[in-house]
């Protein structure tokens, strides 16, 4: 789950080196925090939040799969 | 991918050339030698050109690695993955999968959710604006049949009546499908009302005049307050 996190925002930045994803696991819910270059923030986000709405969607849906939850977190 | 054929004196001469032409480094390109041609050793004449079919990857070959790394990476099993381009719109298909309810989601949420990152993500990469529609298993096509025949049969209905017929919210896309299909008639025509997630599409008569063209919020509440 954290490569498919990382392959998308990577994907979405101008500065894919500056990407930080942390997975702290719990019992039934993943949280995963991401953190990303200040200029980078809004192009995860996306309009409207669009693009996170988006990441969350898929990573739910996968987890969904597993039984479990998972929460991203756009750290700023 | 595109394939390209070049003539040329020698193998070594046409790469070169190629490679002048698009400003290519070795990495960019494939090729494969069809013809070696003959140079007539010591004479320079009655020789045969030789043939070399470079094969350049374009941004379809991006299209399908990113859609099936990103299948790769949520554990689906990809079937096929084709990319066919039609009015400067890109249509990435998933075929043969078993994980088609999957991909596709309630409400094609996840498709939906999966075109618009992957749109994101290639359009960055590529530093243009390309048009990327994701389906699986032809659904959207499915979908979109349904819609227009839904459209038509509202549109008669409207027509007969004149009265407006309001379509329950529906996505950007389908709006846009919705208006394009109204408009090749002109008897009838569209309204938007609403905001964000609840935007809906009225159907109205446009030959009935001023009197049609009342408000449809209107004819809702007057609906609502005879409920």
């Amino acid at each position: 789950m954290k490569e498919l996190i990382e392959f998308i925002v990577k994907a979405l930045v101008d500065d894919p080196g500056a990407i930080d994803i942390k997975e702290i696991s719990g019992d039934k819910i993943t949280i995963y925090e991401l953190r990303a270059d200040k200029g980078d923030i809004g192009k995860v986000i996306g309009k409207r939040g669009r693009t996170a709405g988006a990441i969350r969607t898929i990573i739910n849906a996968v987890s969904a799969r597993k039984g479990k939850r998972a929460v991203l977190e756009i750290i700023e | 991918m595109k394939t390209i054929e070049r003539k040329g004196k020698s193998t070594s001469t046409i790469i070169a050339a190629f490679m002048k032409e698009f400003n290519y480094s070795l990495d960019d390109f494939k090729f494969e030698v069809t013809d070696e041609g003959k140079s007539g050793f010591l004479k320079l004449f009655g020789g045969k050109p030789a043939k070399v079919n470079f094969m350049v990857s374009d941004v379809s070959d991006k299209m399908t690695a990113y859609t099936r790394k990103f299948l790769q990476l949520i554990n689906t099993e990809c079937g096929d993955v084709t990319v066919k381009v039609k009015d400067n719109t890109y249509f990435i298909s998933i075929l043969k999968t078993k994980d088609a309810g999957f991909l596709i989601g309630k409400d094609a949420r996840f498709l939906d959710s999966m075109q618009h990152l992957l749109n994101q993500m290639i359009n960055k990469a590529e530093k243009k604006q390309y048009r990327i529609v994701l389906d699986v298993d032809g659904y959207r096509e499915r979908r979109l049949e349904a819609l227009s025949g839904k459209v038509k049969s509202i549109a008669e209905k409207v027509k007969a009546t004149g009265r407006s017929i309001t379509l329950e919210p529906l996505h950007a896309a389908h709006r846009r499908i919705v208006h394009q299909l109204v408009e090749k008639d002109p008897d009838i025509r569209t309204m938007t009302i609403g905001e964000g997630e609840f935007k809906r599409v009225v159907i109205l008569s446009a030959t009935k005049g001023k009197s049609s063209s009342r408000p449809p919020q209107q004819r809702r509440h007057k609906k609502s307050q005879s409920e």
